[in-house]
């Protein structure tokens, strides 16, 4: 069952700053920066809500984020860092 | 929940002195527990041991050798690996979704999970120490060029190093590219030079150094 | 309703960070007296590993039902920075599937402990016999 998505390949978004203390499978070091979506993964259930065991665990689209190195921690340098990351943690920004 | 004794509990399965770790008490008790409530059998657990025992990187070494070999195996591979896999006749039940990643002249991928450990376990089996280490976890994403030197892999500066970091459901492997003089090889002769280091992404395939 | 123990304020570091949001925190490493560098070595697993791992995957199988490696996971992240540093690998998973099944009243925690204690003792039982001592005595 795949959910509609909301981003496309090539949108730039940022990833939301939340700092809770639950279950959830967005690192410290991509909150709150920026990155280019290049793939659309497809919608899986909710790990958040899946990790506790009354839940069910709504599909949600999974996107794949690449971060460049100089926008995740400075400098110049042409690594990039990929991460997949849900809807719920993503917001649409216009490249600056 | 358990009481932690700093004095006489060695931190090391200790053989010869028969003092068994925290670690192999807590392993005990909660198979003892799981067994005994059900939940679990030993014929289930000498199962998953045997299973896990004969994995290893063996399925990703023979299917990156045959994309080598085979054009349009690759493309079916990289497009949709779940899909090339299940039309080679594996059995996939069970296996989380996957993402091969193909190295290029001026591209190298490698892959981790900062948050735990996530690895393809199906293509390449269990993952090693170092792959589920604080360090490896840590620096991979932020020092990629420095880590992999760590290993031997000395790449130039201009080339591109990408790090996927496996944070979702989405397994992820590297495609590493054919060495040049292995033109003449068969699948047969190309699986050993594709070791799991390859497929990680820490080390490039090499060719054998008698030649043969 | 779950009776699911959520992560704890003191589990956070100064930043918020919890201890195994680790990618890009090797600074962290040295407050706690990890090395920083790559050990390359990659010994078998010892016996009790094997089999705690073995676990992991029975609990963790979709098809099986038991848990989900989602609460696995959880689980594994509650602890704070010192004791996720201090536990290895597989005794952090072995707690945490531990603290699951107490929470999913697949066993008690009176149970647990009662385990325990039982397991210990016999280890010394078993211990004083291979090496002929005497039961009380740790040399």
């Amino acid at each position: 069952m795949t959910s509609q998505h909301v981003f496309s390949v090539a949108d730039y978004v940022q990833v939301a700053n939340y700092q809770i203390q639950k279950h959830h499978r967005v690192p410290g070091y991509l909150k709150g920066k920026t990155g280019q979506i290049t793939a659309i993964l497809g919608s899986y259930p909710n790990p958040e809500e899946l990790s506790f065991f009354d839940a069910k665990g709504d599909d949600i689209p999974v996107y794949r984020v690449c971060f460049s190195y100089s926008r995740l921690w400075g400098g110049k340098g042409v690594n990039e860092v990929f991460a997949d990351l849900m809807e719920t943690w993503i917001e649409p920004i216009q490249e600056r | 929940m358990v009481k932690h004794h700093d004095h006489n509990h060695p931190t090391e399965p200790d053989a010869d002195n028969f003092i068994p770790t925290d670690g192999e008490i807590w392993e005990a008790t909660l198979r003892d527990l799981l067994i005994t409530k059900g939940v679990i059998t030993p014929s289930m657990m000498r199962q998953q041991m045997d299973q896990t025992a004969s994995q290893s990187a063996s399925v990703g070494a023979e299917i990156i050798a045959r994309a080598w070999t085979t054009p349009l195996f690759k493309d079916a591979l990289l497009k949709n690996p779940k899909e090339a896999l299940s039309e080679s006749g594996y059995d996939l039940s069970g296996v989380p979704d996957l993402c091969i990643v193909e190295n290029q002249s001026d591209i190298h991928n490698v892959v981790v999970c900062t948050l735990c450990s996530c690895y393809p376990r199906f293509m390449l089996g269990p993952p090693p120490e170092w792959y589920k280490s604080a360090a490896f976890r840590s620096r991979i994403v932020d020092e990629p060029k420095d880590v992999l030197l760590e290993f031997g892999l000395d790449l130039n500066e201009t080339t591109k190093i990408r790090v996927y970091d496996s944070t979702a459901d989405i397994r992820y492997m590297v495609m590493p590219m054919r060495p040049v003089g292995t033109a003449h090889m068969s699948v047969d002769e190309l699986k050993p030079l594709i070791t799991r280091d390859t497929m990680i992404g820490v080390a490039q395939p090499e060719l054998p150094v008698n030649g043969s | 309703m779950s009776k699911s123990k959520d992560i704890t304020p003191q589990n956070v570091d100064a930043d918020g960070n919890l201890a195994h949001d680790l990618g890009g925190f090797s600074s962290r490493l040295s407050l706690f007296g990890i090395d920083r560098s790559i050990k390359l070595e990659d010994p078998p697993k010892k016996p009790y590993e094997e089999r705690a791992d073995a676990i992991m995957m029975l609990l963790s199988n979709p098809k099986l039902g038991i848990m989900n490696i989602h609460a696995m996971r959880r689980a594994s992240e509650q602890f704070a920075h010192k004791e996720y540093f201090d536990l290895t690998y597989y005794d952090r998973w072995l707690k945490g599937m531990a603290s699951l099944c107490i929470e999913k009243e697949i066993f008690s925690q009176k149970e647990w402990d009662a385990r325990i204690e039982t397991l210990q003792i016999e280890a010394k039982k078993m211990r004083a016999r291979v090496l002929e001592i005497s039961v009380d005595k740790d040399e």
